[in-house]
């Protein structure tokens, strides 16, 4: 009995234990596990009305943190993710999660049937949360912009038009930012940053801006934008206008400075440094001069 | 002329001409050739796929290969230092070991030129600087100096040697073939008249009062590569005179190292005597004070204002990632070897060895930590990179390469100790009795 007490105490225990706690710990991994959520998005993108593509970004969000689903096989559908044939390309996401996807020529036909396009993003695997997917389903549709000059008074119209059937139809209530183009951001031109189109699928803002920079002929871009509309995506259009002040622009690299290129050294620069490599060189050269002398008056000798 | 002074020659001679290589030479030769073949191969992998082999990336972009050039640079600068600086002021002591110190100095320099352009990944682009210079940069400024310093070192290595080339023709029957052919080729014209010896020394101190200034150039604009760049750690106007102090330390730690190597293996303790160590030890206990002075300087100038960019860089070196090294170098490369030079037993060959090996090793991590923590931290911040950016660790390929050309430089010193005499055979003689001069 007291062998079987001791057997128990030395072996058995101390593995009963850790069975047990095997299952406490898979525990843990599991909600770890569960806690981070998939967030995945996936956006539509249509430059000038001609040039579109999809950018798909997708994050684990836990508690505290998002962590990007960085190289992932990603693969792209049009409309249906069953058909072989509607694949759009196989992607692998960025450090940030990110993928841009581009959408074929080959799709030119498929694209011109419908004036309705879903697009399927499905990830390959992640962890334990198995293959995940999200779709968007955008309308075909066309942002515009024109000017106008009335009373002296400068003003962008903005037109949003949806293709129905066979025609492009006025959409009202969209709302559009509207500004001139800066390096990352839209310049609002009136007192509102954004513009809501009527019934006839157009907005109208006045241009009060006086005075704004140009290039040397003083043009401008003038941009709207539309952004995350549940309906259209993203959609942008810009346009060159003579608004601006034209502004000369002097190249601080054209005169002869320390920061120039290297056809512009300062003259006190390249005198001193000519100057000390000739100096240095021709001492050298005249030692390697007498170097011959001494062999030439060894082998006289 | 005696028989005493004839004897007395040819024992110096015997003692000073090359030898072959025992079996710890051979050894030795084939464990360097071996390193580097292996940094050849890694060079190869590094021309055929890119700088992608390396581990530098946006943020890091000079790693291993600049510390290592920086290193050779300031190790060079010992040429200078006992053969320009100890001639011109007439001390003769220093006789035995001008030649260690100058082909250290020519090695050196031929590496620090090599391991640029391994650290430029595309080395037919060098052409380019050449092509499209601008001198408006420190780059420019280095390559010139560099090419400079290198002929006055090749120079000053050759121009004393030639009598000595003499003596060896002279004793040819001691060295295969191909080895008196290449002394025959560098110094048959050599006679040793009064005008060629006037033409040489005259030639000899020119380039000893030239390369003074070509050496402390040379250690300035490869500081200005730095100070001359608005970063944490190298916006400073100490750099200059921070750099040629620590390149006169190393290199004076690199010479008491070779000195006790090249005594111990070819046999010269007559020659290479305990004064030199003691003297020598003093150089170094001298230059390692000079050196912790602009350490303090450096560093703890700006740890007392702490201006916030300077902050994440400093406390990275005193107590983050890089404290280890940082203290290990200013320890192991500073504050030991004056502890143990400072005493006069301190300055016994194996001490002053043991010192000289203290201060070369600390001086190499020390150009590791002048290069690559600054670089890890911008002014901006690092957001939105991968997370190797962040970081920095050599790869495999690097170190091969930067031990390949340690393991090169060091096989320039061993293969020149064997064909050419390593203490200046002609100048001892004539040293030691003015009148030997017509025995040789």
């Amino acid at each position: 009995m007291k062998t079987l007490n001791n057997l128990f105490k030395s072996y058995l225990l101390p593995v009963v234990i850790f069975a047990f706690a095997i299952p406490s710990w898979a525990q843990k991994d599991t909600a770890e596990v569960v806690k981070k959520k998939p967030f995945l998005s996936l956006k539509y993108y249509n430059i000038q009305n001609e040039i579109h593509y999809l950018v798909f970004q997708g994050m684990l969000k836990s508690k505290t943190n998002l962590e990007p689903l960085a190289k992932r096989n990603l693969t792209v559908f049009l409309n249906d993710e069953t058909e072989a044939s509607n694949k759009i390309g196989s992607f692998v996401t960025d450090f940030e999660g990110r993928a841009n996807i581009q959408i074929p020529v080959a799709f030119a036909d498929a694209w011109k049937q419908s004036n309705q396009h879903k697009f399927i993003a499905i990830l390959d695997s992640v962890d334990e949360m198995g293959v995940l997917q999200t779709e968007t389903e955008i309308t075909k549709f066309k942002l515009l912009l024109d000017t106008l000059n009335e009373e002296d008074v400068r003003k962008i119209k903005i037109s949003c038009l949806e293709l129905t059937d066979t025609l492009w139809t006025p959409v009202a209530d969209v709302e559009v930012r509207v500004g001139i183009k800066r390096l990352s951001s839209i310049l609002p031109v009136g007192e509102e940053a954004t513009a809501t189109t009527d019934s006839s699928g157009t907005a109208i803002v006045d241009f009060t801006i006086d005075s704004i920079p140009g290039d040397a002929q003083g043009m401008i871009f003038i941009a709207a934008k539309i952004e995350d509309n549940d309906v259209y995506g993203n959609l942008s259009y810009e346009m060159k206008v003579p608004w601006g002040n034209a502004s000369s622009y002097t190249n601080p690299y054209g005169k002869r400075s320390l920061w120039a290129t290297g056809d512009k050294v300062p003259m006190w620069l390249l005198t001193l440094a000519c100057g000390i490599i000739f100096s240095v060189w021709g001492t050298l050269i005249y030692l390697v001069l007498q170097l011959f002398k001494v062999r030439k008056l060894g082998l006289k000798a | 002329m005696n028989s005493t002074s004839i004897a007395k020659s040819d024992k110096i001679i015997k003692d000073l001409l090359p030898k072959k290589f025992g079996r710890m030479g051979t050894i030795w030769v084939a464990c360097l050739l071996l390193i580097c073949a292996f940094g050849a191969y890694a060079y190869f992998l590094q021309l055929k796929d890119g700088l992608s082999v390396t581990a530098m990336g946006d943020y890091v972009s000079w790693g291993i290969y600049i510390s290592n050039f920086v290193f050779f640079v300031a190790i060079s600068l010992v040429g200078s230092l006992i053969t320009a600086i100890f001639r011109l002021a007439n001390i003769h002591w220093s006789t035995p070991i001008t030649r260690i110190a100058e082909i250290i100095a020519v090695s050196a320099i031929f590496f620090a030129s090599l391991i640029i352009i391994v650290d430029m990944g595309r080395p037919e682009r060098l052409l380019n600087l050449f092509l499209h210079p601008r001198l408006q940069s420190p780059i420019v400024w280095d390559v010139v100096v560099i090419g400079t310093y290198f002929l006055i070192s090749l120079l000053l290595l050759y121009l004393p040697l030639l009598p000595d080339l003499k003596i060896m023709i002279k004793n040819k029957n001691t060295e295969p073939g191909w080895l008196n052919k290449l002394y025959r080729f560098l110094g048959s014209f050599w006679q040793g008249s009064a005008d060629q010896k006037k033409i040489n020394n005259h030639s000899i101190t020119i380039l000893s009062i030239m390369i003074i200034p070509v050496a402390f150039c040379i250690h300035t604009v490869t500081s200005w590569l730095f100070a001359t760049t608005y970063r944490p750690g190298w916006d400073s106007t100490n750099f200059g005179a921070y750099f040629v102090s620590g390149a006169f330390l190393v290199g004076a730690g690199g010479v008491v190292t070779a000195m006790y190597v090249f005594r111990k293996v070819y046999k010269l303790e007559k020659y290479i005597t305990d004064m030199h160590f003691e003297r020598m030890g003093k150089a170094v206990v001298l230059l390692a004070f000079l050196y912790l002075y602009f350490n303090i300087n450096e560093y703890l100038v700006p740890a007392f204002k702490m201006k916030k960019p300077e902050e994440a860089h400093l406390t990275e070196l005193f107590t983050g990632h890089f404290a280890p090294m940082f203290w290990f170098a200013i320890i192991v490369g500073m504050l030991l070897p004056i502890a143990i030079l400072i005493t006069k037993q301190g300055r016994k060959p194996t001490w002053v060895f043991a010192a000289g090996v203290m201060v070369v090793v600390g001086a190499w991590f020390k150009r590791y930590l002048i290069v690559t923590p600054t670089l890890l931290h911008p002014f901006l911040p690092m957001q939105d990179v991968p997370e190797k950016f962040m970081f920095y660790f050599p790869s495999w390929q690097e170190w091969a390469i930067a031990m390949g050309s340690l393991a090169g430089a060091l096989l320039v010193i061993t293969i020149f100790a064997r064909i050419f005499p390593i203490i200046p055979i002609h100048e001892t003689i004539t040293g030691e009795d003015e009148n030997a001069e017509q025995l040789i």
